[in-house]
């Protein structure tokens, strides 16, 4: 994975992320004033809207669109913001995978992302929220960051959403899963996931600081 | 667009001094086209353009279907350019009714589709049965200005660098070749135009233009996006390297002469024969080096 | 005692004693936990009243606080008070007419829309308007505020702003200096307005202030000297 912060001039907080397959552009506005049907009396609202690689968004896009409202308005420092209005807006360039199967490993790269734009843009998070892709071959292997070809082969793939609260991954914000698959796989798919984000934390931590630093 | 970008007083006067003085804020000259930044992706077909700061990106994509019942010798082809608050906080989510996101998209249309820069003709498959449809989708990532021209550059970039999967046509039956199977195939490109964008500004006051006694507007090329929000006038050339013009757009605004208007276009002609050139050499340098990886994968093959 | 810190992190305070909340920090209503919520260098300092924590970061979209000093755009008239926005798509404040010196029922301000000010902040509550003021209101007097002359303004990160108005070793105004004479209201809102004699100086000077922000100081004086070079060349040509 990399990601190059403050990569747009006109919004607040943006970044390219990359990972070997996905791209996926995030930039974040806020707060600034709601349009009237917009504004929540005590807390920031959300104005979120994801766009795919290739033609007009679809049921497909919301469903992804929905995911990642779940998970950033979970470690967003809402209340901070009375009235207020923050625009997010995910713009995946190149998806990595077969848009008529799967939206797991842009949905990763949607989470990811956001979270750097809004860190860049200076909106109050009260954790981060890291996302990571496991696919879970037939034979029982789980691999973390599939490729295409993984994902084609795979009997369940899932999408595991971590709170990363001081450096760890402290609970689950979302899980979601494809395929065939049982308890055990569960507990074996979280086994990984969890060492695949404490890695992508590591590097997160690593980019968003040399920003700091350059300040 | 939803809410403007505010500008005092104090700085739009001093921009129009500035101009009056020879000078403009980014330190080019009036006639000076800003650098163009052609970035190619993984997939065949998605192309980012950086104009100075200004990004576009666009992806092209392709599928099978059924052209329309009046004209079954002719494939599909869609421009869709929508823009979301990542361009700028001004632009509006998925309301595209504004006077400027109209206008973008109609000068797109009209630069690329309708002056038939792609061969529609050679689209189609089984005549009044199956074609191809190919769509052009254009993010406008980056807004500082010259989202036209850059967006032409983008989409022209694109249909040339894509490539659409060859297929086999058994009477009614279709075979698609998968990419590793078979070499896919580029789409037909008629001629590249390319979009240069004039503004104007009026030194003097409203009057004394109309009037017409003398022509001392300014004319700028490829403004940023504090010129656009100051200027009073717009005007946009299409022209290609045949020295054809494909459009001229110009809607409202300041008055123009016969003069001014040739002066522009022969100006754009020197931008245009400048960018095409740099298109095509990017894209061949692109295909050139995706072909090299395939050499070596052949050679491996034959062994 | 200062670090880097990631939204989350978690810090050393001491629970038991009074803690003062600034900038970057934040009480979690429910748990009561306080976490850092942007990233940036935490600084932790001990005073007579307890522990005052802040992590200093930067961004481009600003926030009313009391007692910054702001240059706005004055962008509606009401009855008794104008509109001003600190930043395009923010929630305006309001400057009230009696905020500004000698300012009376009858003795109205000469203010009109599209006019830029310097002001400071005098009440910004999340839940309320933010209001600014026009005067010193300790002494009455105009201290340097107020309508803000031609010149133009210069948009810079809130951070780069900050530390040109208050770190005295910030070597730009000085070497700006050596080139030109000129005006300058900082705004913490990260614009900053300049007014020079000529306007080729004012270009090179908007152009400077630009560039140097997000570079390191050492490369400013180049920088600077070759914004005025070029701008001096072009005139001769």
């Amino acid at each position: 994975m990399n990601a190059e912060i403050s990569y747009l001039d006109n919004v607040d907080g943006s970044c390219l992320y990359n990972t070997p397959h996905t791209r996926v552009v995030a930039s974040a506005t806020g707060p600034v004033e709601p349009k009237a049907r917009q504004e929540l009396p005590t807390q920031l609202a959300l104005e979120l809207s994801v766009r795919p690689a290739a033609g007009v968004a679809t049921t497909r896009e919301v469903r992804i669109q929905d995911s990642v409202r779940a998970v950033i308005t979970s470690i967003l420092a809402a209340y901070k913001y009375p009235r207020q209005l923050c625009q997010l807006t995910l713009q995946v360039l190149q998806a990595g995978e077969s848009e008529e199967l799967f939206h797991c490993l842009e949905l990763a790269a949607c989470v990811n992302s956001a979270v750097f734009a809004l860190v860049d843009a200076g909106v109050a998070l009260t954790a981060l929220a890291l996302a990571t892709t496991v696919a879970l071959a037939h034979d029982g292997t789980a691999t973390a960051e599939p490729s295409r070809q993984q994902l084609m082969d795979a009997r369940s793939v899932h999408t595991v959403v971590f709170r990363i609260v001081d450096g760890k991954p402290e609970d689950i914000l979302s899980m979601d899963s494809h395929g065939d698959f049982s308890e055990a796989d569960i507990l074996k798919v979280l086994d990984v996931a969890e060492t695949s984000a404490k890695q992508l934390n590591a590097q997160f931590r690593e980019t968003v600081l040399a920003r700091v630093n350059i300040v | 667009m939803a809410k403007d970008i505010e500008v005092s007083t104090a700085e739009s006067q001093f921009i129009l001094e500035a101009l009056k003085q020879n000078y403009r804020l980014d330190g080019r000259s009036f006639e000076q086209f800003r650098d163009v930044k052609i970035t190619f992706g993984e997939e065949l077909g998605d192309v980012l353009v950086e104009l100075g700061r200004t990004k576009v990106h666009c992806k092209i994509s392709s599928s099978i279907t059924e052209p329309y019942e009046d004209r079954p010798f002719e494939g599909l082809f869609f421009i869709s350019t929508e823009s979301t608050p990542m361009a700028g906080p001004q632009f509006e989510s998925g309301n595209n009714t504004g006077e400027d996101e109209v206008l973008i998209s109609r000068i797109i249309e009209k630069a690329v589709r309708r002056s038939g820069a792609l061969d529609i003709e050679g689209l189609c498959i089984v005549a009044g049965s199956k074609c191809w449809a190919v769509r052009a989708s254009v993010h406008f990532l980056d807004c500082d200005g010259g989202f036209v021209d850059a967006s032409c550059i983008a989409v022209m970039t694109a249909l040339l660098h894509y490539r659409k999967p060859d297929i086999t046509v058994h009477g009614e039956k279709i075979i698609v070749h998968p990419v590793d199977e078979r070499e896919p195939v580029a789409l037909g490109i008629l001629h590249i135009p390319v979009c240069v964008t004039s503004s104007f500004f009026n030194p003097v006051d409203a009057e004394q233009n109309i009037k017409g006694e003398e022509n001392s507007e300014i004319v700028l090329v490829d403004a940023t996006l504090k010129e656009e929000l100051l200027r009073e006038g717009v005007l946009t050339v299409t022209l290609n390297k045949n020295r054809e013009v494909v459009q001229v757009s110009k809607a409202g605004g300041l008055p123009m002469d016969a003069m001014t208007l040739m002066e522009c276009c022969h100006r754009a002609y020197d931008i245009t024969e400048r960018i095409t050139d740099q298109i095509l050499a990017a894209v061949k340098e692109d295909i050139a080096k995706r072909d090299k990886y395939s050499a070596i994968l052949s050679s491996e093959n034959a062994r | 005692m200062t670090s880097l810190v990631i939204p989350g992190d978690r810090i050393s305070v001491d629970p038991e004693r009074p803690v003062q909340l600034g900038p970057g920090m934040y009480c979690d209503p429910r748990t009561q936990d306080i976490v850092p919520v942007n990233a940036g260098v935490l600084h932790i300092s001990e005073s007579k009243r307890g522990q005052t924590v802040y992590v200093d970061y930067d961004s481009k979209r600003y926030t009313p606080a009391v007692g910054d000093l702001v240059v706005g755009v004055i962008t509606g008239a009401f009855a008794d008070s104008y509109r001003v926005s600190l930043a395009s798509f923010s929630t305006p404040v309001s400057l009230s007419y009696m905020a500004f010196p000698n300012a009376s029922k009858k003795n109205r301000p000469t203010l009109v829309i599209g006019d830029l000010v310097y002001a400071r902040v005098c009440t910004a509550e999340k839940e309320l308007e933010a209001e600014i003021e026009c005067m010193d209101s300790t002494t009455g007097s105009e201290s340097g505020f107020g309508l803000l002359e031609n010149g133009t303004v210069v948009e810079v990160t809130l951070g780069f702003a900050r530390h040109l108005l208050f770190d005295d070793a910030f070597p730009l105004l000085r070497l700006l200096a050596q080139h030109c004479k000129f005006e300058i209201a900082i705004g913490v809102n990260g614009k900053i307005w300049i007014k020079t004699e000529e306007v080729k100086d004012t270009i090179a000077c908007y152009r400077s202030i630009k560039d140097c922000c997000g570079k390191p100081q050492e490369a400013f004086e180049e920088i600077i000297k070759q914004h005025f070079k070029t701008v001096t060349n072009t005139v001769e040509e």
